[in-house]
């Protein structure tokens, strides 16, 4: 071993061995970028008590410690953007779906749908067929129906009930409600938010929050 | 058959120090992102994590506290079994570690090759892996170089006098 080498090694740095206290400053200087990237990307993004989140179809604003999950399907039938929301802490949680015009013209007409309420009864039918094969015996229970204004779009909107509808790991029913909202023009827009119990009351109000702050690109 | 038997020790502990990289990463790949996420909702800005850019300093986060640590805790259990050659006796316990952990997560479903991304997947924990080895290997012959080295000096004054 070179003698450079070796006064290398017998080098110390705060009286610990070189190695150990490389070691604990590339820790620390990892867990210190981390946080600073962290930190820029609280900076860049917050607004007020809530976070703004950009896609490519639709911005967002949703509270800062919900959890947020964008997404993008693409295919030869038309893309869909969506984005899921929700609290970390409540059974409760929201979804934005933006079609492009192709995947409209698809979902129209594998559906056979032709208007928003159309649409809003037709997801409302589908969930409701879904529940059907954990519980047998929910009920499907209409609550309201209206238009809605989304991003500026007149769509329309149920509010349902399904009794029994969720049923947790211990094999409890609970009662499920579920908001859908549709707006179909040259795009589809369409939102849904859900809780269960008292987890939707609890949430209803942040949903039409972050429905009201959508924009749609 | 004296040869057979050392090169037998030195792979079986460069094996060994594989292994206990391989499951300390698996341990704190486990632990680590819960820890950041559970900091992250204690802060109230638990939607951080919903950015593209939270990725890098995710990757960061798990290079410092899981991918690093395990490759030293190897390295060092290496490097106090292992006292020879250890600039090149060390990567193999890091390769085993990393390769040990990609196949592991591949087996189990992590790894989705439609969506297998090379940066997170590989070159962090191999990065991370590679440097906390060598790290730990000589953190453990730190002491013993030294010793080595003050005999040698004190030989040569004996002879320069003959």
């Amino acid at each position: 071993m070179s003698f450079g080498l070796k006064n290398l090694m017998r080098r110390t740095l705060f009286r610990m061995r070189l190695p150990i206290a490389i070691f604990i400053i590339l820790i620390l200087v990892l867990l210190g970028a981390s946080s600073v990237i962290f930190y820029t990307i609280f900076t860049t993004h917050v607004h007020g008590d809530y976070f703004r989140l950009e896609t490519t179809y639709l911005d967002v604003d949703f509270p800062k410690n919900w959890v947020a999950y964008p997404w993008e399907e693409k295919n030869s039938t038309g893309d869909k953007y969506g984005v899921m929301l929700g609290s970390p802490t409540l059974r409760a949680s929201m979804f934005i779906v933006v079609y492009d015009e192709m995947a409209t013209k698809t979902y129209l007409r594998q559906n056979n749908l032709t208007d928003a309420f159309s649409a809003t009864v037709f997801e409302s039918k589908r969930l409701y067929n879904w529940t059907l094969q954990e519980n047998v015996n929910a009920t499907l229970c209409f609550v309201e129906n209206g238009t809605v204004l989304m991003s500026g779009y007149v769509g329309n909107f149920s509010t349902l009930i399904i009794k029994g509808g969720y049923v947790d790991d211990d094999g409890t029913p609970y009662n499920w409600t579920w908001t859908f909202m549709s707006f179909v023009g040259s795009r589809v827009f369409q939102v849904a938010y859900h809780g269960v119990g008292e987890d939707y009351y609890q949430s209803v109000d942040s949903f039409r929050f972050v429905l009201n702050s959508t924009r749609i690109k | 058959m004296r040869f057979d038997s050392s090169m037998y020790s030195v792979l079986l502990h460069m094996a060994l120090g594989g292994a206990i990289c391989l499951f300390t990463m698996y341990i704190l790949l486990s632990i680590s992102p819960l820890g950041i996420e559970m900091i992250l909702f204690n802060l109230g800005c638990f939607g951080l994590v919903a950015f593209s850019e939270s990725v890098n300093a995710l990757s960061l986060f798990l290079l410092g506290t899981t991918y690093l640590p395990s490759g030293f805790l190897g390295g060092l259990y290496t490097g106090y079994k292992i006292k020879e050659n250890l600039r090149i006796i060390l990567v193999i316990p890091a390769l085993i570690g990393v390769l040990g952990l990609i196949a592991l997560r591949f087996f189990t479903g992590y790894i989705n090759l439609s969506s297998f991304n090379f940066q997170n997947e590989v070159f962090i924990p191999f990065l991370g892996g590679v440097i906390g080895v060598f790290l730990g290997g000589y953190a453990m012959n730190w002491e013993t170089e030294e010793a080595e080295s003050s005999e040698a000096i004190e030989l040569d004054p004996s002879q320069i006098k003959s």
